[in-house]
């Protein structure tokens, strides 16, 4: 089963890499942080303001701290470009009706869905390691062009930055989880982008309101956004909503895997046993 | 080796409160083309959904190729068609064949040329699917319904969309392909392409079997012959009262006579004896079309 699914991922990316939407999502999540990049630096270097965006202990932009800064960035808009790609993904077998073609010919339901989970979770790290890297290099180019000259940290934490890329990673996979079961759910691409990016937005809004009383700052934990925050180690304070205290990383991997493992479990379920309509026409 | 391929047992499909297919029980023999005929609405593309795994049986049982319930097993050793072929818009109908061969586990771009070649859509093969127009749409669902040589291929109105010729064209291969040994399910609501296409046929109408058969034996018994007489009131008073003629009418200049194919011939012998000589006498062969009509009752009341 397993080799079916690996075999059936190969071939999704036979479609996918022929479609212009992970192209165009790749040069967004290129050119995004290069953007806030660019706009804080060009803002602030040489201003009284400086030093705050460059780190209080002046590293936040040297290699390979900046890795750290790249991951956190791309993953804020990774995202959002994530769930797009996953709500088409899996909505437009529906709407071309190619979901009938494929499994009149014996294709597994689940292995099907799988393969494309897992394929967006190998595509949400290449958007990382994408949009990273050209920070990285970015942060670098900005030192040696705007700063001091110096690009490269005097110490660093290897095993540190691993396990950043590691947690963003796995930080993408609720999200992944969510728009492909809202896909799954509505047979809609563009009802499950609606939906997913809806839910992202008006829970962020929301958690700002509920930290702000006590009782329902615990619900808010257990919210995707703030554990996911948490999860990150964030410190506290640096989103616009989200208060100074953020759920610890264990409470906040607990609550993401349920998150994944609900929504996931729900999507194969419901993909697994629905009747299969034609195409909608999407 | 079983001699049935497909059977279905009070295979049941209800919507809400809309009963789609109501207790349908068939048996397909194998080595035959077989036509699932029936009015847009009967039930058709919801039996072969459901024989294709796509669709789940509110109640009742089938079995495809000896498997209960159908199952990946034998999903893989059938090739099909349902309704308006659908494939990646954006990818060519090679590509498209190529995916499907892929998600099957083969790779073989020689099978792909020959199908393409067959299907006649080689000198389109490398153009958009969106670009197809809606023939060219099932002469690829036709090539990939035929990817793996499949032994059984289930065919949801497979000529619709297509001009004359590509409609005689794709009978013909349907045609070949079950001289060949394989075992087709053919739905349409075309009757003289069941007709000219199938051995047997399932008539159903709104949801429910209305009469199985072969085609020939479930057109014989309503032979008819066309006659004219020297005297037609003498002869229409003759035949009426004859215990060989079924039924006979007056309809414009001439007789219809409903008589048992073997007897017909008896009709001049009959007549003569009575002076009345017959001029001219011609089979009136009942088409599939007026009797499928008839018992649907698409053509009045309903006659079952």
């Amino acid at each position: 089963m397993i080799n079916e699914v690996l075999s059936l991922t190969r071939w999704e990316w036979f479609k996918l890499r022929r479609r212009w939407m992970p192209w165009v999502l790749l040069a967004i999540i290129t050119a995004l942080p290069q953007l806030s990049l660019w706009g804080s630096v060009s803002g602030t270097f040489g201003s009284e303001t400086e030093q705050a965006v460059r780190g209080a202990d002046d590293t936040f932009l040297l290699f390979p701290n900046n890795v750290v800064g790249g991951l956190l960035v791309s993953q804020v808009y990774g995202i959002v470009l994530i769930m797009i790609l996953a709500a088409s993904l899996v909505g437009t077998e529906y709407g071309w009706g190619s979901l009938r073609t494929v499994v009149t010919r014996g294709t597994g339901r689940w292995p099907f869905l799988m393969s494309k989970l897992l394929l967006l979770a190998l595509l949400g790290a290449a958007a990382l390691f994408v949009g990273t890297a050209g920070w990285t290099v970015g942060s670098a180019v900005a030192m040696l062009t705007l700063g001091d000259g110096a690009w490269l940290a005097e110490s660093a934490d290897w095993i540190e930055v691993v396990k950043w890329c590691g947690k963003a990673v796995f930080g993408l996979l609720p999200y992944i989880a969510l728009a492909a079961f809202v896909a799954v759910l509505t047979s809609s691409t563009g009802a499950a982008i609606g939906i997913a990016l809806g839910y992202y937005l008006v829970e962020s809004i929301l958690v700002g309101v509920l930290f702000n009383f006590d009782w329902f700052e615990r619900v808010a934990e257990f919210l995707i956004g703030p554990a996911s925050y948490g999860w990150m180690g964030l410190p506290g304070g640096m989103t616009f909503s989200y208060p100074a205290e953020l759920p610890d990383a264990a409470q906040s991997f607990i609550v993401l895997l349920g998150y994944m493992l609900v929504l996931g479990g729900t999507a194969i379920w419901l993909f697994q046993r629905r009747d299969i309509a034609g195409a909608k026409g999407e | 080796m079983t001699d049935t391929v497909i059977e279905t047992r009070a295979l049941t499909k209800r919507y809400g409160r809309v009963l789609a297919v109501d207790r349908l029980s068939l048996q397909v023999p194998r080595g035959h083309v077989f036509g699932l005929l029936g009015p847009n609405g009967a039930g058709k593309t919801t039996v072969m959904g459901m024989l294709l795994g796509l669709v789940r049986p509110t109640s009742g049982s089938f079995s495809l190729l000896g498997t209960s319930g159908g199952g990946r097993d034998a999903l893989r050793r059938i090739g099909a068609i349902v309704e308006t072929p659908a494939f990646y818009p954006y990818l060519s109908g090679r590509r498209n064949l190529a995916y499907f061969q892929g998600v099957m586990g083969r790779n073989d771009p020689r099978e792909l040329d020959r199908l393409l070649e067959l299907v006649g859509l080689a000198g389109r093969a490398n153009d958009a699917f969106k670009t197809y127009s809606l023939g060219m749409k099932q002469r690829l669902g036709l090539a990939y319904a035929l990817l793996g040589d499949p032994e059984l291929l289930l065919l949801d109105e497979p000529t619709n969309g297509m001009d004359p010729a590509g409609m005689a064209e794709v009978r013909d291969l349907i045609r070949d392909l079950g001289r060949e040994g394989r075992t087709i399910l053919l739905s349409s609501h075309l009757l003289n392409e069941v007709e000219q296409v199938c051995d047997s046929v399932a008539i159903i109408a709104r949801g429910r079997l209305v009469v199985q058969g072969d085609v020939a034996e479930l057109l014989r018994p309503q032979e008819q012959v066309r006659l004219r007489t020297t005297d037609d009131a003498k002869a229409l008073t003759i035949l009426t009262a004859s215990d060989e003629v079924e039924a006979a009418s007056a309809e414009d200049d001439a007789l219809v006579v409903t008589i048992a194919h073997e007897r017909s011939s008896e009709l001049t012998a009959l007549l003569s004896k009575s002076e009345v000589y017959v001029t001219e006498i011609a089979p009136l062969q009942v088409s599939l079309e007026q009797y499928f009509l008839d018992i649907t009752g698409e053509n009045g009341e309903r006659s079952e």
